[in-house]
């Protein structure tokens, strides 16, 4: 599409080619003509596309419907948990507490950065462009991922953190993770790793 | 008369032997010079700068300034060249049909590749087990869209192209009640929430960013880097500021402008190319060299469903692309997790150019050179 102002940048031009003032050999004149309609061509903007195009279908990776066993700890309050977690509990520490989820999707359930975005999202955090290095523990002679996160704010006594242990059990990913105040959440991952050491995965 | 001599002007120009040796020595000139340029960008980059433009750009501390011819233009002239050259010096004879043939294949195939450079589009998919997707994204191409619900299963998308995303400049669509002013635009950037730093740099005051703080970054080049681009877009109605929203590839989830009761999603994504069918990943397999993280075969066994409903299930794998709807799906990459992959989608109108071409020029050579041993079997007789 050629824009008005790219026909006046051609009749500009065609005035200057014809100045007896300028007097340019034919080949000149061939090499800006020539150059004059590239810059003007590649100048064209393009236009915006309107188009019906189908909804993005959500997906979400298949919950496992893998077998575990456990007991849970006294102090722990047992929650109902809902249709992607496998268990859900309160641990209380001191006055506040600290929830924890168990959860497992297939392979490495939609990638650890597509995960870890959505759990800064739900932090209120902005999503990482790259995979940072991820630190390794060992709880039972298993090797755990470990990824800790907090909200920064301006009242440390709000401060939420998370912190998720994971762990890749045959074709499936376990997620174990704590939500709550980042105060409260050394104690509450002390007692998490004691958790999963009396767990089974079948 | 004036038009006849312009006329033998320009073929007496087109069919020079010196044009021929200055375009090829500038051909091989762009060649070195791209050669160079790739080892520090990456060969997209490269190819884009040297070859994707009529001329190649210099950003100088004044401003960019044209330095010299592209090379895809430098190749067109060259065609032409050949073409003008050899219809003006080679005189058509039946002895001479090999040599002809071979020269048309050459030419078949120089336009042909010059076809693939307008005209093909590669982009990606990347699709999760289980995941049915029915677009692919290009991997360096950006859109800003607004999107709204057009019925339970379609939305109407209207997208501004990459080339129109400019700081300053304002985006309008007749069928959308508002425009929008990109009042920056950051081609590469770092977004950090609630920021100790940054008080002097512009803040969204509406949608998600509203919290967060966007940190230019120097645009990364690699062909292996997705570069996090950032816009600082206002909306206006009825020449009303309704507010500054933050769009960015790295955000997630769109966002949304309410005008007149109806609500619009605003976005900024890779570019994406719909498609009339879709695709489903049922299983991604891989095998590695032993005791390696070497990947030896990889495949990815989907499901493709068209129109009609009808399904297609077929096997991609390396050297095995699935071809569908006028696109061939190679088998690319794959995810990390090990459950997903990536799939190169290439739609290229001139594919067939490089069978045909190669066919002709074969046959001409065979004509040429079986004309040529007879001749000499005659003359030994």
């Amino acid at each position: 599409m050629i824009q008005t102002w790219d026909l006046a940048y051609f009749r500009w031009f065609a005035q200057v080619l014809q100045t007896p003032l300028v007097t340019y050999s034919k080949w000149v004149k061939l090499g800006i003509i020539l150059t004059v309609s590239m810059m003007a061509s590649g100048c064209q903007r393009p236009s915006p596309s309107v188009q019906l195009v189908p909804k993005d279908v959500p997906f979400t990776p298949q919950s496992s419907t893998a077998k575990w066993t456990y007991r849970v700890p006294p102090n722990w309050v047992n929650k109902p948990s809902g249709s992607f977690r496998l268990a859900s509990f309160d641990i209380p520490v001191g006055a506040e507490r600290v929830d924890c989820s168990v959860s497992t999707l297939s392979g490495a359930g939609g990638g650890m950065l597509e995960n870890i975005n959505r759990w800064r999202g739900q932090l209120g955090l902005s999503p990482l462009a790259t995979l940072p290095s991820l630190l390794v523990i060992s709880i039972s002679g298993e090797s755990y991922q470990v990824i800790r996160m907090s909200a920064a704010t301006q009242n440390a006594s709000q401060i939420q953190g998370m912190v998720v242990l994971s762990r890749l059990v045959g074709d499936h990913t376990w997620f174990f993770k704590l939500t709550g105040p980042v105060r409260s959440l050394p104690q509450a991952e002390t007692e998490l790793r004691q958790f999963i050491q009396g767990v089974s995965f079948q | 008369m004036m038009g006849q001599r312009w006329l033998q002007l320009i073929v007496r120009f087109f069919s020079s032997l010196q044009l021929t040796v200055v375009l090829l020595i500038s051909l091989g000139v762009v060649v070195f010079f791209m050669t160079m340029y790739q080892v520090e960008t990456g060969i997209y980059v490269a190819n884009q700068r040297y070859f994707g433009e009529w001329l190649i750009w210099w950003e100088s501390p004044i401003g960019r300034l044209p330095v010299f011819v592209g090379g895809g233009v430098l190749g067109g002239l060259l065609v032409i060249n050949l073409m003008v050259a050899h219809f003006t010096r080679f005189k058509w004879t039946r002895k001479k049909i090999g040599l002809w043939l071979t020269h048309i294949g050459l030419l078949i195939l120089l336009i042909g590749s010059g076809i693939t450079a307008i005209l093909s589009i590669e982009s990606q998919m990347m699709i999760q087990e289980g995941q049915t997707i029915s677009y692919s994204e290009h991997l360096r191409t950006m859109e800003l869209g607004v999107e709204t619900d057009h019925s339970p299963t379609m939305n109407r998308l209207v997208s501004f192209p990459n080339a129109r995303l400019v700081q300053g400049s304002t985006l309008t669509q007749s069928s959308l009640p508002f425009s929008i002013q990109l009042y920056r635009v950051y081609p590469n950037s770092r977004i950090e929430l609630n920021a100790a730093v940054g008080e002097s740099l512009p803040k969204a005051t509406q949608g998600l960013g509203k919290p967060m703080t966007v940190f230019p970054m120097p645009v990364i080049l690699r062909d292996d880097y997705r570069n996090q681009m950032a816009i600082m877009a206002d909306v206006y109605h009825r020449g009303r500021m309704m507010g500054r929203w933050l769009l960015s590839n790295g955000l997630d989830a769109p966002q949304s402008v309410t005008v007149n009761g109806v609500s619009y999603r605003l976005f900024l994504r890779a570019k994406r190319e719909y498609h009339p069918y879709q695709v489903r990943l049922d299983r991604f397999t891989q095998e590695y060299y032993p005791d390696t993280t070497i990947p030896k075969h990889f495949a990815s066994a989907v499901t493709v469903t068209d129109e009609s409903g009808q399904s297609h299930p077929a096997t991609i794998y390396m050297n095995h692309p699935l071809r569908f709807g006028g696109n061939t799906h190679y088998q690319a990459s794959f995810g990390q997790d090990g459950t997903s992959t990536v799939l190169q989608v290439v739609s290229n109108p001139g594919w067939w150019v490089p069978y045909v071409s190669t066919l002709i020029m074969t046959v001409g050579l065979f004509i040429h050179f079986g004309m040529s041993l007879i001749q000499a079997r005659k003359g030994r007789g």
